[in-house]
């Protein structure tokens, strides 16, 4: 009697455990996917648009939501992030030209200061990830599950490393793009005018010519 | 009273999580050097390869993999595989008075990710960035090439290093051979030196799709890298070649065939010197795939 007790009380006992492995099977398994990147148009299809000597440069603000989502598994505009998608296009028969990340930044219109997040702040990891942390810590889950949401937030932070814009030469008939990321006040929606320069060399000459596109940020939703 | 006796055993589990958690983290970078670069006639440029701190102390994002140094011995090689000459600098001095351009690689990204179980897909990814500059320190070229390595939580991680980093040079040595600007560079330096014409460029992959059947390539898993390779046979995804050139060094003589065919579809002859060495290899079906390979990319234009 007292045997047959213990059984079931034991039996009782692995209710959690066999909880916990049915969690692990439901939330364990499936790993988040990088997401694909925009596909890459014509630098002429977007609204803002320049083409000097030859060279095409296409921008565009991401600024609403589902398609912030949709690239990057996560609403960057929470953190205070906006994503800016590059595309250029060099239709020169022989000159090549150099668009260095260091040379493509944002400036607010009306301050003058720079809002590009810089490589200091984007290696910390911080700026990104930390929506996802927080959202680890805030659910106080356990570890196995916490492992999950780990796994995905290092897929977000890996996938807004590696859509981002980085130095590139571009060769006669050589296309690139990415992504800059402006980073805005969190307290506040991303509003105001804003103006992306990109200073692009031409190799063959040495000279140094100014992209500039005005960005309006007023029609930005989160 | 509450039987608490399977609380007894947490600490144990705690412990064995821990271990888990933390087994992987030990991440070696390969200690042997790549070398599959294709022989061919050198940009005849004589280069300083300025090794900085800043790229031996590289670290991945989580600090926890040193890479800087096997960069930075790699970028060696593939230096002297694509310059005349070359000699070496620390943190960009002292600059020779006899040299050309300066060239510096950094370590623009390093990272991994993490899957959500053992079976999830692991991925460690790296972005190079090469930089030629001349001597007063004005920019001839500059390009970023990424490269990634995957696998499971069974699959080496040093593996997917190894992948990730070889692919990565592999890709950096080609884009730096073709391109326009160092040669347009080097044309106006030496003006009666023969050049010899660079391969034919080869388009930036923009296709979504493209790059997702490049991501596989970097598998650890033999049937995905294969998969890939079959649906990449299109002459249309002709800018994936620089992804699938390093599987010609892939252990597996089943990849290394599969890749000799899919380049012979989607290359040009320009890909036949980091084919030719298969022909001497000791598995007879890779001497043959890699021979047709050639025929075929010889009968093109």
């Amino acid at each position: 009697m007292n045997h047959s007790y213990n059984r079931s009380l034991a039996g009782a006992s692995q209710l959690p455990i066999l909880a916990l492995g049915l969690i692990l099977l439901a939330t364990g398994c499936a790993t988040m996917h990088e997401p694909l990147p925009p596909e890459a148009q014509p630098p002429e299809n977007y609204a803002q648009h320049k083409e000097i000597g030859n060279l095409t440069i296409g921008v565009q603000p991401m600024t609403q939501k589902p398609e912030i989502e949709k690239f990057f598994n996560v609403n960057l505009l929470e953190s205070g992030i906006v994503p800016i998608w590059l595309v250029a296009e060099n239709r020169d028969p022989s000159a090549s030209f150099i668009i260095a990340k260091e040379n493509v930044f944002v400036l607010n219109d009306a301050t003058g200061e720079t809002n590009t997040l810089g490589n200091k702040q984007m290696a910390t990891g911080k700026v990104v990830a930390g929506a996802v942390i927080t959202v680890i810590g805030a659910g106080g889950l356990l570890e196995f599950v916490g492992l999950k949401l780990t796994s995905d937030a290092s897929v977000i932070q890996h996938n807004f490393y590696d859509k981002e814009y980085y130095s590139t030469t571009l060769d006669p008939g050589g296309k690139t793009q990415g992504f800059i990321y402006l980073q805005l006040p969190k307290s506040a929606p991303p509003s105001g005018l804003y103006r992306l320069e990109a200073k692009v060399k031409n190799t063959s000459t040495d000279e140094v010519t100014p992209f500039d596109f005005e960005l309006n940020l007023n029609a930005t939703t989160r | 009273m509450k039987n608490h006796n399977h609380l007894k055993h947490l600490p144990r589990v705690a412990i064995l999580m821990g271990m888990l958690t933390l087994a992987g983290c030990v991440i070696e970078p390969p200690t042997t050097l790549y070398t599959g670069y294709p022989s061919r006639s050198k940009i005849p440029l004589k280069v300083a390869l300025n090794i900085t701190d800043e790229l031996c102390e590289s670290k991945d994002t989580s600090k926890t993999i040193a890479i800087g140094a096997a960069v930075a011995s790699n970028a060696c090689v593939l230096a002297r595989s694509t310059f005349t000459d070359v000699m070496e600098i620390t943190n960009g001095k002292p600059v020779p008075s006899m040299v050309d351009a300066i060239l510096t690689t950094k370590v623009a990204y390093f990272n991994r990710t993490t899957g959500a179980s053992a079976s999830g897909e692991f991925i460690i990814a790296i972005k190079l960035e090469w930089t030629l500059s001349k001597p007063d320190g004005n920019i001839i070229w500059v390009d970023t090439i990424s490269a990634q390595g995957s696998g499971s939580g069974h699959t080496s991680p040093n593996g997917m290093l190894q992948n990730a980093l070889f692919l990565g040079l592999s890709k950096s040595q080609s884009t730096m051979y073709s391109s326009r600007a160092i040669r347009q560079f080097t044309k106006r330096k030496y003006p009666d030196v023969a050049i010899a014409d660079p391969p034919l460029p080869i388009g930036v992959i923009t296709d979504p799709k493209v790059m997702k059947l490049c991501a596989a390539l970097g598998s650890s898993d033999r049937g995905k890298v294969q998969n890939a390779l079959t649906s990449l046979r299109k002459p249309e995804y002709s800018a994936a070649v620089p992804e699938i050139l390093p599987l010609l060094l892939n252990a597996d003589d089943h990849v290394i065939r599969d890749a000799c065919r899919t380049l012979a579809v989607i290359a040009n002859k320009d890909v036949i010197p980091y084919i030719e060495p298969l022909l001497k290899d000791k598995r007879s079906a890779v001497r043959k795939d890699a021979q047709k390979a050639i025929d075929k990319l010889r009968a093109k234009l």
